[in-house]
């Protein structure tokens, strides 16, 4: 390991050290809430940029999520099942969801994947619409029972009421640094590289060996495993789920999330995400500015940092490079 | 003879009412290599996309060591040791030479999935193995210096180059390459003509289409001419070369085949 490594690893030690600190120096439940809600949208919006590696972006992915939530609070309010049996479940359940509608969305490429998935994800929100039993309707569920309490002989008892924001923050907390050490994983795995030749040339890649359909659906799966996961905890963590949170607008601004902060690393969706919903807080008081502050941050993006906030200290490095190579020059 | 390693038997394919390829029968053998010549539509790259698993052809067949592959995805045909080029150049644009090639090794690596998640020691060895090839083929390809260059950022002649280095990559036994020489300087042109000796010389097949007669008649074993669709004429450069019919159809006038001999 050489020094940059080094330097590597502790500062990315000191980051997770401090995202566990945070409460202790945080008492606001109010800025609690506003983290823990911040930390579930990096999972779902690691997902939206995961399914983004092949090239294709999934207007479903945010109602998958909301699906991941609905099956989650069925499970455990119909059945009576625990919170953390429900939780894999739901996440399975909602897996194979995702396998049948992508399976003919999988036919169709860019604009037209784009609207397929869009179609699909309007079908599953109308359904929770249309569907009063078990859905909820308009209404959708309310009084979804929080997790139950961990117990571990010979440790404090874990609990997650109403009122144990600290406890449901780190729940979330490491559910977040699993799913960015999976995505890590992934794109330095095989399937990354796969999903890299995907994205450059499907014909390509099909006459170098690589089956296309299997890979991009085995890819969409997973993403769509952490849309369900953001939505379970998103769901018994706000014990409320209605159908209109899921709608395109909200898929749109998954969207703007992952492309703001860079698509082409799986940082990106995290800075996007944190500043995005910092943000949103900064500008609470003018609740209705917020679109428009987005859309003239997006296309400020698009244009100065086309691969996202994640490029910015290449970019200045290169821009100090070239204001330097001019002041030689002039002299 | 051994039995030939593709048969290619009554190729048929219509787009609509169009017969683009008609009744196409011929042979490659172990070890050859084979042009296939004809004016603009004459079917060739249809013939070739027929062939590879692009679209299946409307009516015939397609053996491959004596096994049928008529209608064979592209990935299948990739397993079973055939792999093309495409005419228009298409590569993995955004990435570096270097990972363009290491792609093209898929199915060469047979890297478990969960040993390159954790980047295990086993997995790291294979991984070493992987490089080596590459490098090999970077080597041999002359695309060494070039290795961590974006590959839409090299020249039109280099990425033909690649092209041909992500075909070979493949560890094909029957390579099919649709133009690889065309629109190239002499030198570069040059340059894969050599390498295509070189490769059948490693004991790989070769079909080539191909425009630039003068490149291809010195290299070629057999020629193969289609025109609108139909098998004209086959057999040696030579023969060809002298074939009226071929010369009336496509070469314009006689071919002196001794001087680019």
């Amino acid at each position: 390991m050489n020094r940059n490594d080094w330097l590597k690893w502790v500062s990315l030690a000191a980051v997770v050290i401090a995202l566990f600190l945070i409460p202790v120096f945080i008492k606001n439940p109010y800025w609690m809430l506003v983290l823990t809600l911040l930390w579930n949208y990096i999972i779902v919006a690691q997902g939206f940029r995961y399914i983004a590696t092949t090239g294709e972006y999934s207007f479903a992915h945010v109602p998958l999520m909301g699906m991941g939530g609905y099956a989650s609070a069925l499970l455990v309010m119909k059945l009576g099942m625990s919170f953390w049996l429900a939780l894999p479940l739901a996440v399975l359940v909602t897996a194979i969801i995702s396998a049948i509608i992508y399976y003919p969305c999988l036919r169709t490429t860019g604009t037209f994947f784009f609207f397929a998935s869009f179609a699909f994800g309007e079908v599953m929100r109308l359904c929770w619409v249309r569907f009063k039993n078990p859905f909820g309707g308009v209404g959708g569920l309310s009084h979804i029972p929080r997790p139950d309490p961990i117990h571990i002989p010979g440790l404090p008892i874990v609990e997650f009421t109403l009122f144990s924001h600290t406890s449901y923050y780190y729940l979330i907390l490491v559910f977040m640094l699993f799913s960015v050490l999976t995505m890590y994983l992934l794109e330095n795995s095989r399937l990354g590289a796969i999903a890299a030749a995907i994205k450059e040339s499907k014909i390509l890649a099909s006459f170098v060996g690589i089956r296309v359909w299997r890979y991009e659906m085995i890819i969409f799966v997973i993403a769509s495993a952490f849309a369900a996961l953001g939505g379970c905890l998103y769901a018994h963590y706000m014990t409320l789920l209605v159908p209109e949170e899921f709608y395109w607008g909200l898929a749109i601004y998954v969207c703007i999330w992952a492309v703001v902060g860079g698509m082409g690393h799986f940082t990106g969706p995290i800075v996007g995400t944190i500043v995005f919903g910092l943000i949103k807080e900064l500008l609470r008081p003018f609740p209705q500015i917020v679109p428009l502050i987005y859309g003239l941050i997006l296309a400020a993006t698009l244009a100065l940092l086309p691969e996202g906030l994640i490029s910015l200290p290449k970019k200045i490095l290169l821009w100090n490079k070239r204001r330097l190579s001019r002041l030689r020059r002039d002299k | 003879m051994n039995a030939p390693l593709l048969k290619i038997r009554d190729a048929t394919k219509y787009f609509g009412g169009l017969c683009a390829v008609n009744r196409v029968s011929f042979d490659v053998h172990q070890g050859e290599i084979v042009g296939l010549i004809g004016p603009n539509g004459a079917g060739k790259t249809t013939l070739f996309n027929a062939i590879t698993g692009f679209y299946p052809p409307t009516s015939g067949k397609v053996f491959y060591k004596d096994k049928d592959v008529t209608g064979f995805k592209p990935h299948q045909l990739v397993e079973r040791g055939i792999s093309r080029s495409f005419q228009l150049i298409t590569l993995f644009s955004n990435l570096s030479v270097l990972r363009n090639v290491a792609i093209s090794l898929h199915l060469q690596t047979d890297i478990d999935f969960w040993g390159s998640l954790f980047h295990t020691p086993s997995y790291l060895k294979k991984q070493k193995v992987a490089e080596t090839k590459i490098m090999e083929i970077l080597r041999y390809t002359g695309l060494e210096n070039f290795k961590d260059t974006l590959a839409n950022s090299l020249s039109h002649g280099y990425q033909k180059t690649l092209n041909f280095a992500i075909a070979i990559g493949t560890n094909p036994e029957l390579l099919m390459l649709d133009e690889p020489l065309c629109a190239l300087s002499p030198e570069r042109s040059s340059a894969i003509q050599k390498l295509i000796l070189t490769v059948r010389d490693k004991g790989v097949t070769i079909l080539l289409i191909e425009h630039n007669m003068k490149a291809l008649f010195p290299i070629c074993d057999r020629i193969v001419v289609l025109d609108a669709g139909v098998k004209i004429a086959e057999g040696t450069p030579k023969v060809i070369g002298e074939n009226p019919e071929v010369i009336s159809a496509y070469l314009g006038g006689a071919v002196d085949v001794s001087e680019t001999r």
